[in-house]
Protein backbone atom coordinates (compact mmCIF):
# COMPACT_ATOMS: atom_id res chain seq x y z
CA UNK A 1 0.00 0.00 0.00
CA UNK A 2 1.19 3.50 -0.94
CA UNK A 3 1.32 6.87 1.11
CA UNK A 4 -2.23 7.25 1.06
CA UNK A 5 -3.47 3.61 2.31
CA UNK A 6 -4.88 5.20 5.72
CA UNK A 7 -7.61 6.55 3.72
CA UNK A 8 -8.23 3.50 2.04
CA UNK A 9 -8.57 1.59 5.26
CA UNK A 10 -10.51 3.94 7.08
CA UNK A 11 -12.60 3.82 4.19
CA UNK A 12 -13.59 0.57 4.04
CA UNK A 13 -13.73 0.59 7.98
CA UNK A 14 -16.09 3.37 8.11
CA UNK A 15 -18.51 1.46 5.56
CA UNK A 16 -18.31 -1.49 7.44
CA UNK A 17 -18.58 -0.41 10.61
CA UNK A 18 -21.64 1.44 9.01
CA UNK A 19 -23.49 -1.41 7.41
CA UNK A 20 -22.77 -3.68 10.65
CA UNK A 21 -24.41 -1.01 12.83
CA UNK A 22 -27.55 -0.57 11.01
CA UNK A 23 -27.69 -4.53 10.27
CA UNK A 24 -27.64 -4.72 14.28
CA UNK A 25 -30.02 -2.02 14.80
CA UNK A 26 -32.41 -3.50 12.83
CA UNK A 27 -32.02 -6.97 14.29
CA UNK A 28 -32.26 -5.71 17.64
CA UNK A 29 -35.57 -3.61 16.61
CA UNK A 30 -37.04 -6.53 15.60
CA UNK A 31 -36.17 -8.48 18.51
CA UNK A 32 -37.71 -6.02 20.76
CA UNK A 33 -40.92 -5.55 18.34
CA UNK A 34 -41.24 -9.89 18.78
CA UNK A 35 -40.86 -9.20 22.31
CA UNK A 36 -43.34 -6.27 22.63
CA UNK A 37 -46.29 -8.49 20.20
CA UNK A 38 -45.43 -11.77 22.96
CA UNK A 39 -46.34 -9.82 25.32
CA UNK A 40 -49.46 -8.04 24.25
CA UNK A 41 -50.93 -11.10 22.93
CA UNK A 42 -50.11 -12.59 26.13
CA UNK A 43 -52.07 -9.61 27.76
CA UNK A 44 -54.82 -9.89 25.06
CA UNK A 45 -55.14 -13.76 25.74
CA UNK A 46 -55.24 -13.05 29.58
CA UNK A 47 -57.82 -10.33 29.19
CA UNK A 48 -60.40 -13.49 27.09
CA UNK A 49 -59.79 -15.51 29.75
CA UNK A 50 -60.74 -13.37 32.70
CA UNK A 51 -64.26 -12.44 30.86
CA UNK A 52 -65.09 -15.51 30.01
CA UNK A 53 -64.18 -16.67 33.71
CA UNK A 54 -66.55 -14.34 34.76
CA UNK B 1 -65.81 26.81 -13.43
CA UNK B 2 -63.42 29.42 -14.24
CA UNK B 3 -65.27 31.90 -12.01
CA UNK B 4 -64.85 29.45 -9.12
CA UNK B 5 -61.36 29.59 -9.59
CA UNK B 6 -61.53 33.05 -9.59
CA UNK B 7 -63.08 33.53 -6.44
CA UNK B 8 -61.20 31.16 -4.60
CA UNK B 9 -57.52 33.11 -5.94
CA UNK B 10 -59.54 36.51 -4.88
CA UNK B 11 -60.22 35.31 -1.54
CA UNK B 12 -56.54 34.42 -0.97
CA UNK B 13 -55.75 37.56 -2.24
CA UNK B 14 -57.54 39.87 0.01
CA UNK B 15 -56.73 37.77 2.78
CA UNK B 16 -52.77 37.93 1.28
CA UNK B 17 -52.91 41.67 1.39
CA UNK B 18 -54.81 41.94 4.27
CA UNK B 19 -53.03 42.86 7.87
CA UNK B 20 -53.32 38.91 8.69
CA UNK B 21 -51.24 38.51 5.25
CA UNK B 22 -47.94 37.44 5.05
CA UNK B 23 -47.00 39.67 1.91
CA UNK B 24 -44.92 42.38 3.92
CA UNK B 25 -43.36 40.11 6.11
CA UNK B 26 -42.00 37.84 3.23
CA UNK B 27 -40.77 41.13 1.43
CA UNK B 28 -39.33 42.36 4.34
CA UNK B 29 -37.30 39.36 4.79
CA UNK B 30 -36.48 38.82 1.35
CA UNK B 31 -34.84 42.49 1.49
CA UNK B 32 -33.56 41.71 4.67
CA UNK B 33 -31.41 38.47 3.91
CA UNK B 34 -29.71 39.83 0.91
CA UNK B 35 -28.83 42.86 3.16
CA UNK B 36 -26.89 41.12 5.47
CA UNK B 37 -24.57 39.05 2.60
CA UNK B 38 -22.39 42.36 2.00
CA UNK B 39 -21.95 42.35 5.92
CA UNK B 40 -20.82 38.96 6.14
CA UNK B 41 -18.41 39.06 3.08
CA UNK B 42 -17.76 42.63 2.88
CA UNK B 43 -18.29 45.48 0.56
CA UNK B 44 -16.16 45.20 -2.36
CA UNK B 45 -18.32 45.41 -5.27
CA UNK B 46 -16.23 42.80 -7.43
CA UNK B 47 -17.50 40.03 -5.00
CA UNK B 48 -20.85 41.72 -4.26
CA UNK B 49 -21.34 41.14 -8.11
CA UNK B 50 -19.76 38.11 -8.25
CA UNK B 51 -21.91 36.42 -5.76
CA UNK B 52 -24.94 38.95 -6.13
CA UNK B 53 -27.07 36.43 -8.65
CA UNK B 54 -26.91 33.29 -6.28
CA UNK B 55 -27.82 35.38 -3.02
CA UNK B 56 -30.63 36.88 -4.88
CA UNK B 57 -31.87 33.21 -5.52
CA UNK B 58 -31.40 31.76 -2.58
CA UNK B 59 -32.53 34.50 -0.89
CA UNK B 60 -35.70 34.05 -2.73
CA UNK B 61 -35.94 30.78 -2.61
CA UNK B 62 -36.04 30.86 1.42
CA UNK B 63 -38.51 33.58 1.21
CA UNK B 64 -40.91 31.71 -0.49
CA UNK B 65 -40.67 29.08 2.14
CA UNK B 66 -41.95 31.22 4.94
CA UNK B 67 -45.75 31.79 4.26
CA UNK B 68 -45.88 28.18 2.69
CA UNK B 69 -47.06 26.62 6.21
CA UNK B 70 -49.51 28.67 6.14
CA UNK B 71 -51.23 27.49 2.83
CA UNK B 72 -53.81 25.09 3.63
CA UNK B 73 -53.59 25.22 7.26
CA UNK B 74 -55.82 28.32 8.73
CA UNK B 75 -58.23 26.64 5.75
CA UNK B 76 -57.85 23.65 7.30
CA UNK B 77 -58.43 24.58 11.11
CA UNK B 78 -61.58 26.71 10.08
CA UNK B 79 -62.97 23.98 8.04
CA UNK B 80 -62.92 26.36 4.56
CA UNK B 81 -60.56 23.46 3.15
CA UNK B 82 -63.56 20.72 3.77
CA UNK B 83 -66.04 23.39 1.81
CA UNK B 84 -63.48 24.04 -1.10
CA UNK B 85 -62.99 20.44 -1.57
CA UNK B 86 -66.58 19.45 -2.45
CA UNK B 87 -66.70 23.16 -4.35
CA UNK B 88 -67.81 22.70 -8.49
CA UNK B 89 -63.99 22.30 -8.85
CA UNK B 90 -61.68 19.47 -8.80
CA UNK B 91 -59.34 19.13 -5.67
CA UNK B 92 -56.12 20.04 -7.91
CA UNK B 93 -57.76 23.36 -9.75
CA UNK B 94 -58.63 24.01 -6.49
CA UNK B 95 -54.79 23.31 -5.15
CA UNK B 96 -53.99 25.29 -8.19
CA UNK B 97 -55.92 28.50 -7.76
CA UNK B 98 -54.85 28.74 -4.07
CA UNK B 99 -51.10 28.55 -5.03
CA UNK B 100 -51.52 31.07 -7.92
CA UNK B 101 -52.74 33.22 -5.09
CA UNK B 102 -49.76 32.06 -3.04
CA UNK B 103 -47.29 33.48 -6.32
CA UNK B 104 -49.17 36.37 -6.61
CA UNK B 105 -48.61 37.56 -3.30
CA UNK B 106 -45.10 36.20 -2.44
CA UNK B 107 -43.32 35.37 -5.71
CA UNK B 108 -44.80 38.54 -8.23
CA UNK B 109 -43.27 40.97 -5.33
CA UNK B 110 -40.52 39.13 -4.81
CA UNK B 111 -39.69 39.56 -8.32
CA UNK B 112 -40.51 43.61 -8.61
CA UNK B 113 -38.72 44.15 -5.56
CA UNK B 114 -35.20 42.44 -6.96
CA UNK B 115 -34.23 45.04 -9.22
CA UNK B 116 -33.73 47.34 -5.96
CA UNK B 117 -31.66 44.49 -4.28
CA UNK B 118 -29.49 43.72 -7.82
CA UNK B 119 -28.23 47.44 -7.86
CA UNK B 120 -27.47 47.13 -4.00
CA UNK B 121 -25.55 43.99 -4.75
CA UNK B 122 -23.64 45.44 -7.59
CA UNK B 123 -25.03 43.25 -9.77
CA UNK B 124 -24.64 44.91 -14.14
CA UNK B 125 -27.83 46.71 -14.82
CA UNK B 126 -27.36 44.82 -18.49
CA UNK B 127 -28.62 41.46 -16.94
CA UNK B 128 -31.60 43.05 -14.92
CA UNK B 129 -34.39 41.88 -18.10
CA UNK B 130 -32.56 38.37 -17.42
CA UNK B 131 -32.53 38.02 -13.56
CA UNK B 132 -36.44 39.60 -13.37
CA UNK B 133 -37.33 37.08 -16.46
CA UNK B 134 -35.65 34.20 -14.95
CA UNK B 135 -37.60 35.22 -11.49
CA UNK B 136 -40.94 35.54 -13.00
CA UNK B 137 -40.41 31.29 -14.60
CA UNK B 138 -38.75 30.30 -12.00
CA UNK B 139 -40.93 31.45 -9.00
CA UNK B 140 -44.09 29.81 -9.89
CA UNK B 141 -42.54 26.60 -9.87
CA UNK B 142 -41.09 27.37 -5.56
CA UNK B 143 -44.94 27.77 -5.24
CA UNK B 144 -46.25 24.97 -6.66
CA UNK B 145 -43.50 22.34 -5.25
CA UNK B 146 -43.89 24.47 -2.27
CA UNK B 147 -48.02 24.11 -2.14
CA UNK B 148 -47.10 20.13 -2.43
CA UNK B 149 -44.53 20.29 0.99
CA UNK B 150 -47.53 22.40 2.88
CA UNK B 151 -50.42 20.05 1.48
CA UNK B 152 -47.84 16.84 2.98
CA UNK B 153 -47.66 18.63 6.04
CA UNK B 154 -51.04 19.77 7.01
CA UNK B 155 -51.82 18.18 10.76
CA UNK B 156 -48.14 17.35 11.23
CA UNK B 157 -45.66 18.23 14.20
CA UNK B 158 -43.39 21.24 13.76
CA UNK B 159 -45.05 21.21 10.03
CA UNK B 160 -42.94 24.71 9.50
CA UNK B 161 -39.47 23.74 10.08
CA UNK B 162 -40.81 20.32 7.90
CA UNK B 163 -41.71 22.61 4.85
CA UNK B 164 -38.39 23.80 3.87
CA UNK B 165 -36.99 20.66 4.74
CA UNK B 166 -38.84 18.97 2.32
CA UNK B 167 -39.11 21.10 -0.28
CA UNK B 168 -35.67 23.21 -0.51
CA UNK B 169 -33.68 19.67 -1.86
CA UNK B 170 -36.61 19.23 -4.52
CA UNK B 171 -36.46 22.97 -6.04
CA UNK B 172 -32.88 23.03 -6.55
CA UNK B 173 -32.73 23.18 -10.15
CA UNK B 174 -34.99 25.95 -10.09
CA UNK B 175 -32.03 27.65 -8.17
CA UNK B 176 -29.42 26.23 -10.69
CA UNK B 177 -31.17 27.35 -13.96
CA UNK B 178 -32.02 30.36 -11.85
CA UNK B 179 -28.73 31.71 -11.31
CA UNK B 180 -26.94 29.88 -14.58
CA UNK B 181 -29.15 32.59 -16.38
CA UNK B 182 -28.31 35.39 -14.96
CA UNK B 183 -24.52 34.74 -14.75
CA UNK B 184 -24.18 33.14 -18.48
CA UNK B 185 -26.00 37.12 -19.31
CA UNK B 186 -22.95 38.69 -17.09
CA UNK B 187 -20.59 36.73 -19.38
CA UNK B 188 -22.14 37.82 -22.54
CA UNK B 189 -23.57 34.80 -23.39
CA UNK B 190 -27.15 34.00 -24.23
CA UNK B 191 -29.53 33.13 -21.38
CA UNK B 192 -32.12 31.35 -23.66
CA UNK B 193 -30.81 27.61 -22.65
CA UNK B 194 -31.19 28.50 -18.92
CA UNK B 195 -34.72 30.28 -19.31
CA UNK B 196 -35.95 27.47 -21.43
CA UNK B 197 -35.17 24.66 -19.10
CA UNK B 198 -36.98 27.18 -16.31
CA UNK B 199 -39.63 27.15 -18.21
CA UNK B 200 -39.54 23.27 -19.08
CA UNK B 201 -39.34 22.67 -15.64
CA UNK B 202 -42.41 25.00 -14.56
CA UNK B 203 -44.24 23.50 -17.57
CA UNK B 204 -43.67 20.24 -15.78
CA UNK B 205 -44.73 21.46 -12.27
CA UNK B 206 -47.60 23.08 -13.23
CA UNK B 207 -49.12 19.96 -14.62
CA UNK B 208 -48.13 17.52 -12.19
CA UNK B 209 -47.62 19.37 -8.99
CA UNK B 210 -51.87 19.58 -8.72
CA UNK B 211 -52.08 15.90 -8.69
CA UNK B 212 -49.45 15.89 -5.84
CA UNK B 213 -51.43 18.51 -3.83
CA UNK B 214 -55.28 17.36 -3.97
CA UNK B 215 -54.15 13.43 -3.22
CA UNK B 216 -52.03 15.10 -0.30
CA UNK B 217 -55.26 17.44 0.82
CA UNK B 218 -57.38 14.41 0.49
CA UNK B 219 -55.40 12.27 2.63
CA UNK B 220 -55.53 15.80 5.39
CA UNK B 221 -59.42 15.69 5.26
CA UNK B 222 -59.69 12.36 5.83
CA UNK C 1 -48.34 -12.31 -6.58
CA UNK C 2 -48.80 -8.71 -5.53
CA UNK C 3 -51.96 -9.51 -3.73
CA UNK C 4 -50.46 -12.58 -1.99
CA UNK C 5 -47.83 -10.49 -0.56
CA UNK C 6 -50.46 -7.47 1.14
CA UNK C 7 -51.03 -10.27 3.64
CA UNK C 8 -48.90 -9.61 6.26
CA UNK C 9 -48.84 -13.27 7.53
CA UNK C 10 -47.83 -14.63 4.33
CA UNK C 11 -45.35 -11.53 3.88
CA UNK C 12 -43.54 -12.67 7.13
CA UNK C 13 -43.81 -16.30 6.44
CA UNK C 14 -42.25 -15.20 2.78
CA UNK C 15 -39.54 -13.15 4.20
CA UNK C 16 -38.41 -15.41 7.48
CA UNK C 17 -37.66 -17.88 4.13
CA UNK C 18 -35.74 -15.60 2.29
CA UNK C 19 -33.60 -14.36 4.76
CA UNK C 20 -30.86 -16.27 5.55
CA UNK C 21 -30.51 -16.62 1.76
CA UNK C 22 -29.95 -12.40 1.39
CA UNK C 23 -27.68 -12.56 4.95
CA UNK C 24 -25.58 -15.15 3.23
CA UNK C 25 -25.68 -13.67 -0.15
CA UNK C 26 -24.52 -10.40 1.47
CA UNK C 27 -21.99 -11.58 3.75
CA UNK C 28 -20.35 -13.42 0.65
CA UNK C 29 -20.77 -10.90 -1.95
CA UNK C 30 -19.19 -7.73 0.67
CA UNK C 31 -16.51 -10.10 1.64
CA UNK C 32 -15.28 -11.50 -1.66
CA UNK C 33 -16.06 -7.96 -3.10
CA UNK C 34 -14.28 -5.58 -1.15
CA UNK C 35 -11.73 -8.02 -0.05
CA UNK C 36 -10.89 -8.53 -4.22
CA UNK C 37 -11.23 -4.59 -4.06
CA UNK C 38 -9.03 -3.98 -1.00
CA UNK C 39 -6.15 -6.56 -1.32
CA UNK C 40 -6.24 -8.32 -4.95
CA UNK C 41 -6.97 -5.76 -7.83
CA UNK C 42 -4.42 -3.18 -9.59
CA UNK C 43 -3.56 0.16 -8.29
CA UNK C 44 -4.23 2.71 -10.61
CA UNK C 45 -1.28 4.68 -12.54
CA UNK C 46 -2.41 8.03 -11.81
CA UNK C 47 -4.17 7.57 -8.49
CA UNK C 48 -2.45 4.62 -7.07
CA UNK C 49 -3.75 2.63 -3.98
CA UNK C 50 -6.42 5.58 -3.46
CA UNK C 51 -8.36 4.02 -6.25
CA UNK C 52 -9.42 1.24 -4.10
CA UNK C 53 -11.58 3.76 -2.28
CA UNK C 54 -14.20 3.40 -5.31
CA UNK C 55 -14.85 -0.15 -4.30
CA UNK C 56 -17.03 1.08 -1.75
CA UNK C 57 -17.89 4.35 -2.88
CA UNK C 58 -19.36 3.53 -6.68
CA UNK C 59 -21.27 1.03 -5.07
CA UNK C 60 -22.29 2.63 -2.43
CA UNK C 61 -23.67 5.28 -4.72
CA UNK C 62 -25.41 2.57 -6.83
CA UNK C 63 -27.52 1.20 -3.78
CA UNK C 64 -28.19 5.14 -3.18
CA UNK C 65 -29.76 5.15 -5.85
CA UNK C 66 -31.48 1.59 -6.04
CA UNK C 67 -33.26 1.94 -2.79
CA UNK C 68 -35.03 5.48 -3.36
CA UNK C 69 -35.84 3.67 -7.04
CA UNK C 70 -37.57 0.16 -4.98
CA UNK C 71 -38.73 2.97 -2.08
CA UNK C 72 -40.61 5.06 -5.02
CA UNK C 73 -42.10 1.56 -6.34
CA UNK C 74 -43.15 0.81 -2.98
CA UNK C 75 -44.74 4.00 -2.38
CA UNK C 76 -46.41 3.49 -5.96
CA UNK C 77 -47.58 0.22 -5.11
CA UNK C 78 -49.07 1.76 -1.44
CA UNK C 79 -51.19 4.15 -3.25
CA UNK C 80 -52.67 2.47 -6.01
CA UNK C 81 -53.80 -0.59 -4.75
CA UNK C 82 -53.83 0.49 -0.61
CA UNK C 83 -50.91 -1.95 -0.30
CA UNK C 84 -50.28 -2.13 3.31
CA UNK C 85 -47.03 -4.01 3.55
CA UNK C 86 -45.57 -2.29 0.81
CA UNK C 87 -45.74 1.12 2.81
CA UNK C 88 -43.98 -0.44 5.42
CA UNK C 89 -41.06 -1.36 3.21
CA UNK C 90 -40.93 1.84 1.61
CA UNK C 91 -40.75 3.14 5.74
CA UNK C 92 -38.22 0.61 5.73
CA UNK C 93 -35.51 1.17 3.05
CA UNK C 94 -35.25 4.64 3.84
CA UNK C 95 -32.40 4.54 6.63
CA UNK C 96 -30.53 1.43 4.73
CA UNK C 97 -30.73 4.03 1.70
CA UNK C 98 -29.67 6.66 3.52
CA UNK C 99 -26.87 4.38 5.30
CA UNK C 100 -25.60 3.74 1.82
CA UNK C 101 -25.69 7.82 0.91
CA UNK C 102 -23.63 8.36 3.81
CA UNK C 103 -21.02 6.29 3.28
CA UNK C 104 -20.72 7.56 -0.46
CA UNK C 105 -20.29 11.15 1.21
CA UNK C 106 -18.06 10.06 3.74
CA UNK C 107 -15.78 7.58 1.15
CA UNK C 108 -15.80 10.58 -1.69
CA UNK C 109 -14.75 12.61 1.13
CA UNK C 110 -12.37 10.04 2.24
CA UNK C 111 -11.54 9.76 -1.81
CA UNK C 112 -11.01 13.67 -2.47
CA UNK C 113 -8.50 14.55 0.60
CA UNK C 114 -5.24 12.79 -1.47
CA UNK C 115 -6.74 13.36 -4.73
CA UNK C 116 -7.65 17.04 -4.81
CA UNK C 117 -6.27 17.96 -1.09
CA UNK C 118 -9.34 19.00 0.42
CA UNK C 119 -12.24 17.18 2.27
CA UNK C 120 -14.81 18.52 0.43
CA UNK C 121 -15.36 19.43 -3.48
CA UNK C 122 -18.51 20.12 -4.83
CA UNK C 123 -18.01 16.90 -7.09
CA UNK C 124 -20.98 16.63 -9.50
CA UNK C 125 -21.52 12.85 -7.90
CA UNK C 126 -21.00 13.96 -4.62
CA UNK C 127 -23.13 17.03 -4.83
CA UNK C 128 -26.00 14.97 -5.81
CA UNK C 129 -25.20 12.66 -3.37
CA UNK C 130 -25.69 14.67 -0.57
CA UNK C 131 -29.11 15.94 -2.27
CA UNK C 132 -30.02 12.79 -2.23
CA UNK C 133 -29.27 12.15 1.51
CA UNK C 134 -31.24 15.23 2.23
CA UNK C 135 -34.24 13.81 0.10
CA UNK C 136 -33.68 10.58 2.45
CA UNK C 137 -33.83 12.93 5.71
CA UNK C 138 -36.98 14.64 4.64
CA UNK C 139 -38.97 11.68 4.40
CA UNK C 140 -38.04 9.86 7.05
CA UNK C 141 -39.17 13.06 9.03
CA UNK C 142 -42.11 13.39 7.32
CA UNK C 143 -42.69 9.80 8.82
CA UNK C 144 -41.94 11.04 12.07
CA UNK C 145 -44.04 13.96 12.14
CA UNK C 146 -47.70 11.85 12.22
CA UNK C 147 -49.17 10.03 15.18
CA UNK C 148 -51.48 8.29 12.84
CA UNK C 149 -49.48 5.96 11.04
CA UNK C 150 -51.59 5.70 8.38
CA UNK C 151 -51.80 9.56 7.13
CA UNK C 152 -48.26 9.63 7.96
CA UNK C 153 -47.17 6.42 5.32
CA UNK C 154 -49.35 8.10 2.38
CA UNK C 155 -47.96 11.44 2.97
CA UNK C 156 -44.55 9.85 2.35
CA UNK C 157 -45.61 7.90 -0.11
CA UNK C 158 -46.46 10.87 -2.12
CA UNK C 159 -43.45 12.92 -1.01
CA UNK C 160 -41.45 10.11 -2.13
CA UNK C 161 -43.02 9.61 -5.97
CA UNK C 162 -42.43 13.47 -6.07
CA UNK C 163 -38.90 13.02 -4.85
CA UNK C 164 -38.23 10.42 -7.93
CA UNK C 165 -39.79 12.10 -10.71
CA UNK C 166 -37.42 15.42 -9.56
CA UNK C 167 -34.67 13.59 -9.22
CA UNK C 168 -33.59 13.09 -12.40
CA UNK C 169 -34.07 16.51 -13.33
CA UNK C 170 -31.79 17.44 -10.00
CA UNK C 171 -28.84 15.13 -11.49
CA UNK C 172 -28.84 16.85 -14.46
CA UNK C 173 -29.68 20.25 -13.46
CA UNK C 174 -26.26 19.61 -11.39
CA UNK C 175 -24.17 18.08 -13.66
CA UNK C 176 -24.99 21.06 -15.74
CA UNK C 177 -24.36 23.24 -12.72
CA UNK C 178 -21.31 21.37 -12.52
CA UNK C 179 -20.27 21.56 -15.61
CA UNK C 180 -20.67 25.44 -16.11
CA UNK C 181 -18.19 25.85 -12.97
CA UNK C 182 -15.44 24.04 -14.21
CA UNK C 183 -13.54 22.10 -11.17
CA UNK C 184 -10.12 22.73 -10.63
CA UNK C 185 -9.07 19.09 -11.45
CA UNK C 186 -9.30 17.30 -14.47
CA UNK C 187 -9.84 13.97 -12.16
CA UNK C 188 -13.35 13.21 -11.17
CA UNK C 189 -14.63 10.33 -9.05
CA UNK C 190 -16.04 8.54 -11.76
CA UNK C 191 -12.73 6.56 -11.76
CA UNK C 192 -10.21 5.30 -14.47
CA UNK C 193 -11.84 3.53 -17.47
CA UNK C 194 -13.96 0.05 -16.38
CA UNK C 195 -11.39 -2.72 -16.94
CA UNK C 196 -12.42 -6.40 -16.17
CA UNK C 197 -10.27 -6.58 -13.06
CA UNK C 198 -12.18 -3.77 -12.08
CA UNK C 199 -15.50 -4.87 -12.93
CA UNK C 200 -15.56 -8.33 -11.05
CA UNK C 201 -14.78 -6.61 -7.48
CA UNK C 202 -17.45 -4.17 -7.90
CA UNK C 203 -20.28 -5.95 -9.58
CA UNK C 204 -19.74 -8.97 -6.72
CA UNK C 205 -20.12 -6.30 -4.21
CA UNK C 206 -23.18 -4.86 -5.98
CA UNK C 207 -24.37 -8.00 -5.62
CA UNK C 208 -23.84 -8.19 -1.97
CA UNK C 209 -25.01 -4.80 -1.18
CA UNK C 210 -28.49 -6.26 -2.47
CA UNK C 211 -28.62 -9.29 -0.27
CA UNK C 212 -27.28 -6.57 2.54
CA UNK C 213 -30.72 -4.61 1.50
CA UNK C 214 -32.72 -7.58 1.22
CA UNK C 215 -32.15 -8.68 4.73
CA UNK C 216 -31.85 -5.63 6.82
CA UNK C 217 -35.04 -4.75 4.98
CA UNK C 218 -36.82 -8.29 5.81
CA UNK C 219 -35.83 -7.43 9.49
CA UNK C 220 -36.96 -4.25 9.61
CA UNK C 221 -40.63 -4.64 7.62
CA UNK C 222 -40.99 -7.91 9.99
CA UNK C 223 -40.60 -5.37 12.78
CA UNK C 224 -42.91 -2.76 11.77
CA UNK C 225 -45.66 -5.48 11.17
CA UNK C 226 -45.23 -7.23 14.57
CA UNK C 227 -45.42 -3.39 16.07
CA UNK C 228 -48.47 -2.29 14.75
CA UNK C 229 -49.84 -6.08 15.57
CA UNK C 230 -49.08 -5.17 19.18
CA UNK C 231 -50.58 -1.89 18.93
CA UNK C 232 -54.21 -3.11 17.53
CA UNK C 233 -53.80 -5.79 19.99
CA UNK C 234 -53.44 -3.50 23.03
CA UNK C 235 -55.77 -1.15 21.47
CA UNK C 236 -58.76 -3.70 20.83
CA UNK C 237 -57.89 -5.48 24.38
CA UNK C 238 -58.43 -1.52 25.85
CA UNK C 239 -61.65 -0.85 24.26
CA UNK C 240 -62.92 -4.63 25.08
CA UNK C 241 -62.23 -4.24 29.10
CA UNK C 242 -64.19 -0.64 28.41
CA UNK C 243 -66.95 -2.68 27.13
CA UNK C 244 -66.81 -5.33 28.98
Amino acid sequence: MGGHAAFVWLSFAVAVALLLGLALQSRLGMKAAEREHAEARQEAGRDNEGRRGA
Amino acid sequence: MMKVFLAIVGRDLRLGFGAQGAMMTTLLFFVLAVSLFPLGVGPEPQILARIAAGVIWVAALLAAMLSLDRLFQTDQEDGTLDLLAQAPLPLGLVALAKTLAHWLTTGLPLTMIAPLLAVMMQMDLAVMPVLLLALLLGTPSLSLIGAIGAALTLGARRGAVLVPLITLPLVIPVLIFGVGAVEAASYGLTASPHLLLLGAFLAGTLTLSPFAIAGAIKLALE
Amino acid sequence: MLHALANPARFLRLMGAIRPYAAAVAVIGLVVGLGWGLLYSPPDYQQGETVRIMYIHVPAAWMAMFIYAAMAVASATALIWRHPVAELAAKASAPVGAAFTLICLITGSLWGKPMWGTWWVWDARLTSMLILFFLYLGYIALWEAFDDPSRAGRAAAILALVGAVNLPIIKFSVDWWNTLHQPASVMTLAGPKIHPDILWPLLITAIGAKGYYVWVLSLRVRAEILQRQARILRFSAATDRRAG
